[in-house]
């Protein structure tokens, strides 16, 4: 079991909102925050969440092992979740060979506005090709490039920093939204919209393996301000082979 | 003309005003069976919505379904839902299509050895799962 993190939060004079390459401004409406308690209880009767998504499709936690690369993870478990609620087929996609390339083989935190362009133009490779965990410049083949290209993901939302009514209107539209939590240096793929009382908070997926977590296969909640998170983004669209 | 000629005319004229209706996207009647909506054997189901929109809670719930999503799988068949700007790979995918076709959004296109069906969304799981069921068989 690993506790790794790697989260550095994005330097936003350094790469101003809408300068990152294959991300556009958010568009979905917001929902207003009396309808989510609503939507919520009615996504949670229908199973119809994304952990229900999860579950279903047996998707299990991704394990950084050790390596500062949760960016990575929580970018292409956004996309893994994506596919499943597609219905597109399973595929091992391996974060380690998305960080590994861009930090050029140094285990190094990042944030998910590193991962996106590289995902939008080079794309996952599956376990097939670049094993997860494994740092090797020779796993950098044709055949792995090839791969990858049939992943790509090349429309993403930026969303606004710290802003939880964004967050939660992904969520509750059953669009994984990839969290970076400065309280834990971590970033993860957030699931669920949750509540209790008048409080809300996200239920996400933690890439320390599928034997860790509060509610089972990597997942955690986050609640009140701890369930803010100062970089997002959310996937619309996988590749479609 | 000979006998019967007629009746054969205007058969075919209605089948060519059926064809005429459905791509103008008015509510159609399900297709002649035999007919397939997509090109895949057996029974496929494809919802086609816009990621940037947000349904009523009870249809946003379907794009998630997991009970008529595992109906589909038991019954051996095959499901996507796809945002009406997915990115394809090849041009062969035989999800573009029908993807290209749906006058609007959400749209659910059912196919099955038995006929096929386009149209609205239903308007929760259990029509859903009950159009679905229609065609399971």
């Amino acid at each position: 079991m690993s506790h790794a993190t790697g989260y550095i939060p994005r330097d936003y004079d350094a790469m101003p909102r809408g300068k990152v390459a294959f991300t556009a401004p958010f568009d979905l409406q917001p929902i207003p925050k009396s309808e989510w308690k609503d939507r919520i209880d009615y996504l949670k009767e229908q199973k119809a969440r994304l952990s229900d998504v999860v579950t279903a499709h047996g998707l299990k936690a991704s394990d950084q092992n050790g390596y500062g690369y949760c960016w990575a993870h929580g970018t292409v478990n956004a996309m893994r979740v994506l596919r499943a609620k597609e219905g597109q087929p399973y595929l091992d996609l391996s974060a380690t060979a998305v960080a590994a390339q861009i930090k050029n083989f140094r285990d190094q935190g990042g944030n998910t506005f590193d991962a996106i362009p590289h995902v939008a133009q080079h794309g996952v490779p599956t376990f097939a090709t670049w094993p997860q965990n494994q740092v090797k410049r020779d796993l950098v083949t044709e055949a792995m490039k090839d791969e990858a290209a049939q992943s790509t993901l090349k429309e993403w939302w930026e969303l606004e920093p710290n802003d939880m009514e964004m967050k939660a209107t992904c969520l509750l539209n059953q669009v994984p939204a990839i969290a970076g939590y400065s309280h834990m240096g971590h970033m993860m793929c957030d699931l669920d919209l949750i509540y209790k009382g008048n409080d809300f908070g996200v239920l996400t997926w933690n890439s320390w393996g599928e034997k860790w977590g509060d509610f089972g296969n990597g997942t955690m909640e986050l609640w009140g301000r701890k369930a803010v998170s100062f970089d997002q983004a959310a996937p619309r669209v996988v590749r479609i082979a | 003309m000979r006998p019967g000629t007629k009746p054969m005319l205007y058969a075919a004229a209605a089948l060519i005003l059926l064809q005429f209706a459905g791509s103008r996207g008015c509510e159609l009647p399900d297709l002649i069976p035999g007919e397939r909506a997509i090109n895949l054997p057996g029974l496929a189901v494809l919802v086609v919505y816009e990621s940037s929109q947000t349904l009523p809670k009870e249809q946003q719930a379907i794009l998630t379904g997991t009970g008529w999503q595992k109906a589909v799988i038991d019954a051996g068949g095959n499901w996507r839902v796809l945002d009406r700007n997915s990115d394809f790979v090849g041009a062969d995918s035989p999800w573009k299509p029908p993807i290209d076709k749906a006058p609007k959004v959400p749209w659910l296109v059912v196919s099955s050895d038995g006929g096929s069906f386009e149209g609205d969304l239903p308007a929760d799981n259990a029509a859903m799962l009950a159009k679905i069921q229609e065609y399971a068989k």
